[in-house]
């Protein structure tokens, strides 16, 4: 699947970029609304608070 | 992750997944936090909650590889892992993207190099190296995608993939790989490399090649840390794959069943591994069991229900009810009963239908050396090695009694090694003999599972010491085994693993060069000394079989002198049979050996050198005649080689130098090959079509380049305006894979396209001319050829300036004689209708018209400095002071201009055109210039007027 289909899968949330990096950076530029954005920067938390804590020893 | 931090956490992940929170938080406090995304298989109860828990996983990786350093790309599995988080649109489009890698494999960086089809001639080596030269690049992987879902390589694919090789090599930058994958299963990638494609070349173990092995002893415990440790890795991907919760969820529907059973089982069917009943195998596994197939006896429980008399209880105070007398009230209840009866149960083996889940898979592909590899495996194993038929779900296994291995017939070079070494690995460590064990203990006799994980582990490490992939397969059987995912075996076991390791590798190294050293004998001279050895070899080979029970070498077989050559036939039966079955490894050495009795019986051999010159060996009696033409084939120089009774490859030397041709490359040219090479040089260029979309082209599809041209105008212009229709449905364009074959001074050359017809190319010759130019034009590929430099490139027989200044005018040339040819016939054929007084000139005229299309189309093909004859003069012949048109002729010596057959195209002299050809003018262009210019063409062609090909 694409970036786009995984997020909208998770979420529900259409994006139009499969720009992960920007997409993280820019939440709001890449969807309609506000509470997209946020459902969005929870999924980040996510992976954010994963890789972390796959990299403590 | 402080209290606040794992809170939302675990907010975040119930919301995402799908997971009630309280669940969630009650298994992160069992099992830890990170569970939640490594060992979330009991938490996860929906199949959308598992389908939204593999999504996260999968974007966790590509949101990893962003920030993480770049990957080691180790094997195919992880190039496809880091490929499919940098292609874009993996399902939507073919594409093709390349991985800049440094000396550990490491990506430095990635290019996109193309999107849409893939072809050798759109994918050129300098856009796939240029920036692998700027980024310092050791070694690049290249990938693309097939959006088809389709894994298997096109026969384009194959050809880009051994030009990519070839300009690796020559640039010093090998391709490790180059993978395909497909946007629909992020498990499947198709390997070249593991299928023998790009043997020999790099590896994702650049340092670890049989053929090239930089790793000394000195450093073979840290190159087998490190193989121990991507080991781990691969397992680990394994167990995060959604194929192993596949795999798991199949598995769990299998009863566990009791030690007593278990023993049952095995006494009854030692090799069974999964066991169910009659209808568990077709209800849970929708598998049937085969007719005939005995049963296995296990003792089950049955739940009998029976009607017992018991006091009545008062569900309140919980107490007997009493009746007036005070006795306790009785009532019938029914209650279940356990007893244990026989039942039947089937093995897998036992059984057919629909496939189980596996997390092996089995390898294909070739080795390198692999006769040598594996003849050295033999002699380290401390038991016998055999090949036997088996079912195709087992691989070999190690016979503790016996004392022998036994290795599945048919299996690819890959699997056998992989498979040889994994049971050699058991016979030195797991041998239960009873001495054996004595020695050993019996407190180190370790389970099944240690023993599995030990033996993979081992040939894995063999195996990538050689450079030979198999983490397809070990790392699905090592997951298997693990009973948990912190591998416990493999970690207890490292060491084991290890010490076995450098063992095996060490003995089979001093075996390897042992036996290389007795192959580099040189190549017999002379057809005794080549007899003898056929001799000495066919007699090692009967010994190497003799503990296959293969059908023995006829003892009288050998017995003949080693002048007596004829007699070397009676070995060919034999050496057939050998070679026809499926015996590995000796297919290969029975085939050599076939070979050399064909060489020493070889009466004639022709030899196609490399300034186009022909070299033809004749056997005549004991001594060799040579004989060397030009690429006319006119004789060059002719005589016999003093030696008697030579082998005609030390005659070839031997005359090249009489001859005064030391050091040229002579290639020896098979029967099919000269046919085709004589067809060539007297023909114009010949077309074949490997595939083409257009229904009118089937694969295959061969005919002369004129008629191709033709073919690919007529569909190119027809498909341009079935387009424009309003109920049009069909593709825009047809992708076509050609191929055009010529002899260019004497020696042959291809070129290989592909043209997308309807895209306004028109004719092949004018796509090729087209695609140059562009190609040209490019600014990338000039700073391409200031950095590589232009003499290495031009060896390229599709470099660009060679295509546009020479290939293309030679093509026009041609096509130019074949109109000639064919209006010439048409006017042949009218001859009947001439005046009879006339007839018999122009016959002779149009007959020598014919000739010189031939004479100029070997001049061309065969002579680097083409003398075209004179074109014969109409006037010679008959009075043309009357109605008959000299046939496109303008009337100067060594002049002709041809027009094609819609009047657009017109050939000026031959030798003017090698000088140059202007550039032609697209088809919508032509299009619109061929009325106005159609006129004017007329009374040109009256005039006779000289143009340059439009």
């Amino acid at each position: 699947m694409s970036i786009k289909e995984l997020i909208f899968s998770l979420t529900g949330v259409e994006v139009n970029t499969e720009n992960l990096a920007d997409l993280k950076a820019h939440p709001r530029e890449y969807t309609e609304s506000d509470e997209d954005a946020s459902l969005l920067a929870e999924l980040f938390f996510l992976l954010e608070q994963t890789e972390e804590s796959e990299e403590l020893p | 992750m402080n209290q606040a931090e794992e809170n939302r956490y675990i907010t975040a992940y119930a919301h995402i997944i799908g997971v009630q929170e309280s669940v969630v938080t009650e298994y992160a406090e069992r099992k830890g936090l990170a569970a939640l995304v490594d060992n979330a298989y009991q938490l996860l109860e929906t199949p959308e909650q598992r389908a939204k828990h593999k999504a996260f996983l999968d974007l966790y990786r590509m949101s990893s590889s962003l920030t993480r350093e770049n990957p080691i790309l180790s094997s195919p599995t992880s190039a496809a892992g880091y490929m499919h988080t940098v292609i874009d649109q993996v399902h939507d489009k073919e594409s093709m993207v390349v991985a800049f890698l440094n000396t550990k494999n490491r990506v430095i960086d990635y290019e996109q190099v193309s999107v849409g089809t893939i072809n050798s001639s759109i994918i050129h080596p300098r856009e796939i190296f240029r920036n692998a030269i700027l980024n310092k690049a050791v070694s690049v992987l290249i990938c693309h995608n097939h959006p088809s879902g389709e894994l298997t390589p096109s026969n384009e694919d194959l050809a880009a993939t051994r030009a990519l090789k070839e300009a690796g090599e020559m640039l010093g930058i090998p391709v490790v790989d180059h993978i395909i994958i497909t946007g629909l299963n992020r498990d499947a990638v198709y390997s070249f490399r593991a299928h023998g494609i790009l043997e020999r070349n790099a590896h994702y173990d650049a340092e670890l090649c049989l053929t090239e092995k930089k790793v000394d002893f000195e450093n073979k415990d840290k190159a087998l840390d490190e193989i121990t440790a991507k080991l781990e890795e691969g397992i680990k991907e394994i167990f995060s794959s959604g194929k192993y919760a596949d795999y798991l969820k199949v598995m769990s529907r299998f009863h566990h069943y009791s030690l007593n059973n278990t023993l049952l089982i095995a006494m009854q069917n030692p090799e069974a591994s999964l066991v169910a009943s009659y209808h568990a195998w077709q209800k849970r596994f929708e598998r049937q069991v085969l007719k005939g197939e005995k049963a296995i006896r296990i003792i089950a429980p049955v739940e009998e229900k029976r009607l017992v008399e018991k006091e009545k209880i008062d569900p309140q105070t919980k107490k007997p009810v009493l009746d007036s007398q005070g006795n306790p009230v009785m009532e019938e209840q029914e209650v279940t009963v356990k007893r244990f009866r026989v039942v039947p149960v089937f093995d897998v083996s036992q059984t057919e239908g629909k496939e189980l889940p596996t997390l092996v898979k089995e390898l294909q592909g070739n080795v390198p050396d692999y006769d040598l590899l594996f003849e050295a495996m033999k002699s380290v194993s401390p038991v016998p090695i055999e090949f036997k038929a088996m079912k195709a779900d087992k691989d070999g296994y190690f016979h503790l009694k016996d004392k022998k291995i036994a290795l599945r017939q048919g299996m690819s070079e890959i699997q056998t090694v992989a498979t040889a070494i994994h049971e050699i690995s058991h016979a030195k460590l797991h041998d239960r003999d009873p001495q054996q064990r004595g020695a050993k203990g019996t407190e180190n006799e370790k389970d099944q599972r240690t023993q599995e994980v030990e033996a993979e582990s081992i040939a894995y490490a063999v195996c990538q010491y050689y450079g030979i992939e198999t983490a397809d397969n070990s790392f699905g059987y090592l997951a298997g085994w693990s009973s948990d995912k912190d591998l416990s075996e493999l970690k207890v076991s490292l060491q084991t693993i290890r010490d076995t390791a450098s063992e095996l590798i060490s003995s089979i190294d001093d075996k390897i060069q042992n036996l290389k050293q007795e192959l580099e004998v040189e190549e017999p001279k002379t057809r005794k000394a080549a007899v003898k050895a056929v001799k000495g070899k066919v007699a090692a080979l009967a010994e190497a079989l003799q503990p296959y029970a293969f059908e023995a070498l006829p003892e009288s077989a050998l017995q003949f002198e080693d002048h007596q050559l004829n007699q070397t036939e009676s070995l060919r039966p034999w050496l057939e049979t050998v070679a026809q079955e499926d015996r590995s490894p000796y297919t290969t050495r029975a085939n050599k050996l076939l070979q050399q009795i064909d060489q020493i019986q070889e009466p004639s051999a022709i030899y196609l050198l490399e300034n186009g010159e022909t070299l033809t060996l004749l056997r005549e009696d004991d001594q060799v005649h040579y004989m060397l033409t030009d690429s006319l084939q006119k004789p060059v120089s002719e005589g016999f080689l003093g030696e008697p009774d030579l082998m005609l490859d030390a005659a070839k030397d031997l005359s090249l130098s009489e001859v005064g041709r030391d050091g040229i490359t002579a290639t020896l040219l098979t029967a099919e090959a000269i046919e085709h090479l004589d067809v060539l040089r007297v023909s114009e260029p010949l077309v074949s079509f490997s595939h083409s979309e257009h229904a009118e082209i089937p694969d295959g599809l061969h005919m002369p380049l004129s008629q191709a041209n033709r073919l690919m105008e007529r569909l190119d212009q027809r498909q341009a305006i079935d387009r424009q229709k309003s109920d049009y449905s069909g593709p825009l364009t047809y992708s076509t894979d050609f191929r055009v074959e010529y002899i260019k001074e004497g020696l042959p050359a291809a070129y290989t396209g592909k043209q997308e017809i309807g895209a306004g190319d028109g004719s092949l010759s004018h796509h090729m001319q087209v695609t140059a130019q562009e190609r040209l034009s490019d600014r990338s590929w000039r700073n391409y050829l200031k950095e590589m430099g232009e003499t290495q490139l031009q060896a390229d027989p599709n470099v660009l300036g060679d295509v546009r200044d020479e290939i293309i005018p030679y093509f026009n040339q041609h096509t130019a004689l074949t109109f000639l040819k064919e209006r010439t016939e048409g006017y042949q054929a009218g001859l009947p209708n001439i005046a009879e007084e006339r007839r018999e000139g122009l016959r002779a005229y149009y007959a020598d018209v014919v000739n010189y299309v031939q004479e100029s189309r070997q001049q061309m093909n065969l002579n680097s400095d083409p003398q075209i004859p004179d074109f014969p003069q109409m006037a010679s012949y008959i009075n043309t002071k009357g109605v008959e048109r000299d046939i496109d002729h303008d009337g100067a010596p060594g002049r002709v201009d041809i027009d094609d057959q819609d009047g657009r195209v017109q050939v000026t002299h031959h030798l003017d055109k090698r000088d140059g050809v202007a550039e032609k003018q697209s088809i919508r262009e032509r299009l619109r210039l061929a009325k106005p210019e159609a006129n004017k063409n007329q009374n040109e062609k009256l005039n006779c007027v000289e143009r340059e090909i439009v």
